[in-house]
């Protein structure tokens, strides 16, 4: 009784007022994907999907989009390899930058400060300036040594891994620098190595933080089109295949709405079910 | 049981260790304008010593023993634990520290365990707990106990790896004035039944009187000892001995109060 007395003092009509419509707009082209999505090609085409909201029942409703991209644009196939992409590109940089960020908080080396800022100014380079280069690198130690990872999954892998890291780096850095010192040395006095601080303290103590970058990270891979397309373009990924539907406008919309639906189950999920994090972790540690 | 029969059934030694400080000196802050916290500290505790240091707040104190500890590096001066030096973190070393640091996610049980260091029997785990008066809260958290509860359990972890070098920082600051007299005579029989050379800050003088060999009392910051009082009484010591409070006086007067 008393929470929702409290609840009712906090109510402010403005803000509330602002937040519907802002929730509103944001969400008006999903509700728009998930009608057309459901519409056979000859109603998508004659009628806007605003008004099949409105008059529901004189609608045409069909599940057939979604048996076409399934069935003859091998959605299934693609989100296998979005998922395949995706996973690995996650869980690979946020291993090396924790153990990374742990370093430059909790061990002292000689260049340590140095190496840091080092870091930090890479996060300025971006992605479509560096592929270029990159691209030949990689060729030239195909040519060398016959291993090649254009084409392949751990490109993919390695080039989303490799521009995370900073970002990476220095988010967790910042959280690890407001964990309690105290307790890291009560442990060290107990005789726990580095190596077992870092799992059994600093990674625990480190889950919001190290959540919400793999959240980051995660949606970020999952919608990347340019290191797919140019790494992974034998196995297309999601994204791939959905600009393609977009070049077959003739055969409707609701083939575009359906695949984009699939697409986006996987980041509802993961955002729903992490979201707590979300909220808390990136902003822990950038504020002092 | 009592702790001391569980020690001697355990049969549970330490390496008796000595520690020396050799003028040691210690200051914070970038030179230039630095603070000289602690200045010419020279003392040797012999291996089953129980040495208490006293002295106002601020005068370093707990900077003292975290440079036997090996978690400050002294500026000037050398620590040495029998006879090698300090250079980093010494886990010939147990420390009770001045606030209780258990981990948070762990028991109060897995905290001592922690402390046990893997090497010891959870039969000397479960009689540590019972010696502080913990048993029956093994799996509490150490947010779901009272404070002094955690000082207790904190102390049960400092005992729990049994090192030759007890380093303990105002340890039973938080308990009530009944709780602190058992846990000084559990200190003392811990320390006598293992061998253990003792290192204890504390405020309270009649503790430094019962428990002391010898008391080292600080004089303000950067002032180095000002005097080292010997505790000559036969153990157990009666609290209200006669003897005792011509001792008493004598460092109430230091700190400026007459009797
Ligand atoms: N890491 C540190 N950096 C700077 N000053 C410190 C640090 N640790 C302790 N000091 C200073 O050293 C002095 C003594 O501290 P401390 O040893 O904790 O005193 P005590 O335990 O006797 O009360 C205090 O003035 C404190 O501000
Ligand atoms: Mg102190």
């Amino acid at each position: 009784m008393k929470k929702v007395i409290q609840r009712v003092r906090d109510f402010k009509l403005g803000t509330t007022l602002m937040l519907v419509l802002l929730v509103g707009i944001w969400s008006i082209p999903t509700i728009g994907l998930l009608v057309t999505a459901f519409r056979t090609k000859d109603s998508a085409a004659s009628s806007g999907w605003w008004e099949a909201i409105f008059a529901p029942l004189e609608q045409e409703w069909s599940l057939a989009a979604f048996e076409t991209v399934l069935t003859r644009d091998d959605m299934f196939g693609s989100f296998v390899n979005t998922l395949v992409v995706a996973v690995p590109a996650t869980v690979l940089p946020i291993m090396i930058a924790a153990f990374a960020a742990y370093a430059f908080t909790f061990i002292e080396f000689r260049g340590r400060e140095i190496y840091f800022a080092v870091v930090v100014a890479l996060m300025v380079v971006p992605l479509q300036a560096a592929l270029v280069p990159v691209v030949r690198g990689l060729r030239a130690i195909k040519e060398a040594t016959g291993i090649s990872l254009i084409g392949s999954f751990p490109g993919a892998w390695l080039m989303h891994a490799a521009f995370a890291l900073p970002l990476a780096i220095y988010i967790l850095r910042n959280y690890m620098m407001t964990l309690p010192m105290a307790l890291i040395e009560a442990a060290r006095i107990d005789g726990a190595s580095w190596y077992q601080i870092f799992w059994k303290l600093v990674m625990p103590m480190s889950v919001p933080a190290l959540a919400s970058f793999a959240i980051f990270q995660f949606l970020w891979v999952w919608n990347d089109y340019l290191i797919a397309f140019i790494f992974v373009d034998s196995k297309p990924v999601m994204t791939y295949r959905l600009l393609r539907l977009l070049g077959q406008y003739g055969d409707g919309w609701q083939d575009v709405a359906a695949g984009s639906f699939i697409s986006l189950i996987v980041p509802l999920v993961v955002f729903f079910a992490l979201q707590r994090f979300f909220v808390r972790g990136l902003t822990a540690g950038s504020v002092k | 049981m009592p702790i001391a029969e569980t020690l001697r059934t355990a049969d549970i030694h330490v390496a008796p260790a000595s520690v020396r400080l050799d003028a040691v000196g210690k200051s914070f802050g970038k030179a230039g304008q630095s603070v000289d916290v602690l200045t010419n500290i020279s003392l040797e505790v012999a291996a089953g010593e129980v040495v208490v240091l006293l002295g106002p707040s601020g005068c370093g104190k707990s900077t003292l023993l975290r440079l036997i500890a090996g978690l400050e590096t002294a500026t000037v001066g050398s620590v040495t634990i029998d006879g090698h030096e300090v250079t980093g973190i010494d886990t010939r070393c147990g420390v009770v520290f001045q606030e209780p640091r258990l981990f948070p996610w762990k028991s109060i049980e897995d905290n001592v365990v922690v402390g046990a260091r893997g090497a010891r029997s959870s039969e000397t785990v479960a009689a540590l707990l019972a010696a502080v008066g913990l048993s029956g809260f093994e799996k509490h958290l150490p947010r779901q106990v009272s404070g002094g509860m955690a000082q207790r359990a904190a102390l049960a972890r400092g005992l729990a790896g049994f090192p030759g070098v007890l380093l303990l920082d105002e340890p039973f600051a938080a308990l009530d004035a009944l709780t602190r007299l058992t846990m000084q005579d559990l200190l003392l029989d811990v320390a006598q039944e293992t061998g253990a050379t003792v290192v204890l800050v504390t405020h309270d003088i009649d503790e430094a009187l019962h428990l002391a060999d010898r008391i080292v009392v600080l004089g303000e910051r950067g002032q180095g000892i000002a005097e080292i009082v010997t505790v000559d009484h036969p153990r157990p010591r009666d609290r209200s001995h006669p003897g005792l409070a011509p001792l008493r006086d004598e460092l109430l007067a230091r700190f400026g109060i007459h009797p």
